[in-house]
């Protein structure tokens, strides 16, 4: 497909990269020609230098026959305008990135005048992600698929859990919870375990269950948290404003540490029921003083990587608060799970990859992805497809009959309002939604799992 | 540098070079050519044996970045033209190496110059061997391969590094894509040109031969007395008109497929180049009236030639050895000004010849008003600054290489006409120089060091030297830094 990206920054240009490695031939657009080079020179997309909002830029990159335009500059105004032009050219289908809560509330009902397809707003799916975390504290990372009703957690295994040192078949069989093993990395390689697989301390493993059997699982191996009642955020932002406005209303306690007087007096005035302290979240004594020993969960979400990983590291070691931490640099990824923060969260990730499983729905039409994430620092892939019809050689087979591609997992069924986990008997019926995990592999249609 | 991935490029060019071998192979066979035919086939062969333990070799990571892609870029401009060379000396028909080398690199670069006396003693085989190097030296090798390899993320690099001029981008998002459009407009250009010179009565295979001449802008023919052989004024129309096609920008190709003919009108390299090349024909057709006494005759000689010199292919019509001085000027000019880039013609390039012009009219404004900010555009547009630059510093370059060059040739003694006129003929990839070099002779009196150091510039030029020459900065071949 045809598409151009309009704005080359972070956002951007990650997508630039994802969607030209999909085949898809992109255009970017930016202002800035430097950003733009560096774009030029690592990916296999065009360039355009200029501004996106010139309709006569727009029609140099062809966006009039691009079935869908990406707005991603840093003003949302722009974005939108970008998009109303890109539609009144010809663009099949329009993104936006709107982040100001006000114009993102009232997005649906001014969508339709603009022609815009989709709205995405980082800071809020950035902070869905952490509420989804604090919720299960033991794990890393939440992702939810099939409506909710299966979860993807990535989780440090510690050498006090049960399942150490014991192979996976055992695993499954001495258990009654039902849960699937579905992506192991271990240094830096990654294993999509078989039965045989002996799971070893330090291992980050990504187990889908649904909640219910999940929140059994840490139970059985041992290492189940007390849930979290109170948590202190570091940086006041619109992550924080999303997050706090999901969190009070789950009734959690929040304390708000903000640099900017002003913004406290605005965060005070939205949230009368969270505590917000104008002081400097790098300053340790204030995190001492505000409690941090005390509190159950820490959010560093400042602007700056750097400084969120200071503070987290020094949460880390000062209490036994779960730790979230926000990193916009990939590159900071690798080397801060190192150094024992684990549980990272990247906008520039989450929004991405809900761009990326929108246009991978589109790209077929006879089985659609549903959802789509990366786990494992991109290196695995968790889509879930929906069965529209009989796929011969995949519907109607047992699993352990099918000839899958190597590194490919079946890792759960949803059938009607019922989710299970498979085991080699089970089938996939038509009308099933399957979360298909697999390394190396990009499946945009569920066909293409076969051998 | 990454020397497993450079390896596997490698090993991955060997194999579509030895598929290369066979079309001429099939044409030795079509004429009953025993020895020309089984030539081909030992060096197809030899190519794809040694392509196969060399894919064993995987690369450890796909990193690419601008050094491994100049010198993947100068291996393979190193390792085709030898392996070009081998059939003419296995067969016999160029007993010589260093001439069959000679040959072989003027072929792919599109040079065009010849050590050959008697062209046509040749087998069928080995003359559309030597057109079609032209073909695929013209548009590119790797530009080849890019066309028919799967798509990769590197392939900008590949191409920047191997297309000639002071730009390069890409006209659709794919890299791929590109190399197949280039290739497309390319061939079908070329299938024109042999369909109108048949209708001209010139023999199928000639035509053939020809046409991919004109397209590489290389510039061998099949006969000794070049083009003028037929002596038709259409034939000299056609591969006139089809030069100047060849010698444009290829965007202007895609711009006009996609019908943004406003675009093309603008373009200022396209306007330059034409107007040179009228302001020529009919500087040297006015000179040369007196020769021929017709207008017609004079302004058909003299539109060839101009078209022949500056696109940098070489074909002649006429001996322009015994035009006047004033002409003979005029066409040694032409040859550093050469065609557009982009295109496969070589030279200077137009566009940097307006580059260099634009800047000089700034440091003059500069001089005037030393505080006044003046930027070099080009079609409304403010122009990089790295990229005058890099104009710049390639016109040293190219200065200070022929140079060499020529202090090297001198020392076989021929004048100084022929040694000026051989490098800058070579290095330019144009072919005919002027007196003993001339159209109507041959390169076949030097020593084999100066064949050696011309068949270097011929590649210097072809690849706007930058990719031969990092393969002699040792920093490149180190591990660290």
């Amino acid at each position: 497909m045809k598409m151009a990206i309009i704005g080359n920054g972070k956002v951007g240009s990650s997508l630039a990269a994802m969607l030209s490695n999909e085949k898809h031939d992109v255009t970017v657009i930016d202002i800035n020609s430097d950003a733009l080079e560096k774009t030029q020179n690592t990916e296999d997309v065009m360039c355009i230098e200029g501004n996106g909002i010139d309709k006569d830029i727009q029609k140099q990159a062809n966006v009039g026959k691009s079935g869908i335009v990406i707005a991603t500059t840093h003003y949302d105004e722009v974005n939108l305008l970008c998009c109303l032009i890109a539609r009144k050219l010809g663009a099949a289908r329009t993104i936006a990135r709107v982040r100001n809560p006000e114009y993102y509330k009232q997005i649906d009902f001014i969508r339709d005048d603009l022609g815009l397809t989709m709205a995405i707003n980082p800071e809020g799916i950035t902070a869905d992600e952490i509420l989804r975390v604090l919720i299960t504290p033991e794990a890393a990372k939440v992702e939810v698929f099939e409506r909710g009703k299966m979860e993807l957690v990535e989780y440090k295994l510690p050498e006090t859990s049960a399942i150490v040192n014991c192979s996976l078949k055992d695993v499954y069989k001495r258990t009654k919870v039902k849960f699937l093993i579905c992506a192991v990395q271990r240094e830096s390689e990654i294993y999509i375990p078989d039965g045989e697989f002996i799971p070893q301390a330090g291992d980050r493993i990504n187990i889908a269950a649904s909640h219910r059997d999940i929140e059994q699982f840490f139970r059985m191996s041992g290492t189940v948290k007390d849930k979290v009642k109170s948590c202190m955020i570091v940086g006041g932002g619109r992550i924080c404003y999303y997050l706090t406005k999901a969190l009070l209303s789950i009734g959690m306690h929040v304390k708000i540490i903000e640099n900017n007087l002003t913004r406290c007096k605005e965060l005070a005035e939205l949230f009368p029921k969270a505590a917000v302290i104008c002081g400097d979240g790098t300053d340790q004594d204030l995190l001492v003083e505000e409690g941090i020993r005390e509190a159950d969960a820490f959010v560093a979400i400042t602007g700056i990587d750097e400084e969120n990983i200071i503070m987290s590291l020094y949460a880390k070691n000062n209490s036994n608060a779960k730790v979230v931490t926000k990193i916009n640099r990939e590159s900071y990824v690798d080397l801060t799970s190192k150094i024992g923060l684990d549980c990272i969260i990247s906008p520039k990730t989450l929004s991405t990859n809900a761009v990326l499983a929108y246009v991978r729905s589109l790209d077929n039409t006879e089985s659609n992805i549903e959802s789509i994430y990366h786990i494992v620092n991109n290196r695995v892939e968790a889509a879930e497809f929906k069965i529209r019809k009989e796929i011969p050689g995949l519907t109607g087979i047992r699993l352990k009959d099918l000839r899958i591609k190597k590194d490919t997992l079946i890792c759960s069924v949803l059938r009607g309002r019922q989710m299970f986990i498979p085991d080699g008997t089970a089938t996939i019926e038509l009308g099933d939604s399957v979360v298909v995990i697999s390394k190396e592999h990009r499946f945009s249609d569920i066909h293409d799992i076969l051998e | 540098m990454n020397k497993t991935l450079v390896f596997h490029y490698l090993s991955k060019m060997t194999f579509v070079g030895s598929a290369l071998f066979l079309l001429p192979a099939a044409v030795s066979l079509i004429y009953g050519e025993a020895d020309a035919f089984r030539s081909f086939i030992i060096v197809a062969s030899g190519l794809a044996l040694l392509s196969l333990p060399m894919s064993v070799i995987k690369p450890k990571t796909d990193e690419m970045y601008t050094r491994e892609s100049l010198v993947i870029v100068a291996m393979l401009w190193i390792v085709f033209p030898v392996a070009g060379a081998l059939p003419f000396v296995i067969s016999g028909e160029i007993p010589r190496f260093i001439d069959a080398l000679f040959e072989s690199v003027s072929g792919f670069t599109t040079t065009g110059a010849t050590i050959l006396t008697d062209v046509e003693s040749l087998s069928h085989g080995m003359l559309f061997w030597r057109s079609f190097t032209h073909w695929i030296g013209g548009m590119g090798i790797l530009v080849f391969a890019l066309a028919v390899f799967p798509s990769s993320k590197d392939s900008l690099f590949l191409m920047r590094a191997e297309c000639p001029g002071p730009q390069v981008g890409k006209f659709v998002p794919k890299g791929k894509k590109t190399a197949v459009y280039l290739y497309t407009i390319y061939g079908v250009l070329t299938i024109v040109t042999v369909i109108l010179l048949c209708a001209g009565d010139m023999p199928f295979f000639d035509s053939v031969c020809h046409a991919m001449g004109a397209a590489g802008t290389g510039g061998f023919g099949i006969k000794n007395a070049g083009i003028a052989y037929y002596d038709s004024a259409y034939i000299d129309i056609v591969i006139t008109v089809m030069m100047m096609l060849f010698g444009v920008n290829f965007n202007i190709f895609y711009l006009l497929l996609i019908r943004r003919f406003r675009d093309v009108g603008k373009n200022l390299e396209l306007r330059v180049y034409l107007i040179i090349f009228a302001a020529s024909s009919l500087l040297i057709g006015a000179n040369i009236f007196p020769m021929y006494k017709t207008a017609g005759k004079s302004l058909r000689y003299s539109a060839f030639q101009v078209a022949s010199i500056m696109t940098t292919t070489g074909y002649a019509t006429a001996d322009y050895n015994l035009w006047p001085e004033f002409s003979k000027m005029i066409l040694v000019m032409l040859m550093f000004v050469g065609a557009c880039a982009g295109s496969t013609g070589g030279g200077f390039k137009v566009q940097r010849l307006i580059i260099i012009i634009k800047n000089t009219g700034r440091f003059f404004k500069k001089l005037l008003h030393p505080k006044s900010v003046n930027l070099v555009t080009s079609e409304d547009k403010a122009m990089d600054t790295a990229v005058v630059h890099g104009v710049n510093s390639y016109l040293g370059i190219y200065i200070f290489l022929m140079m060499g060059s020529m202090l090297v040739i001198s020392l076989d003694n021929h004048g100084f006409a022929t040694s000026f006129s051989a490098v800058t003929a070579c290095f330019n990839n144009i072919g005919p120089g002027i007196e003993l070099v001339g159209p109507m002779e041959n390169y076949s009196f030097f020593s084999d060091v100066s064949k050696i150091v011309l068949s270097l510039d011929m590649i210097f030029g072809r690849l706007e030297c930058t990719p031969l020459m990092i393969m002699f900065v040792p920093s490149v071949w180190k591990k660290k830094f």
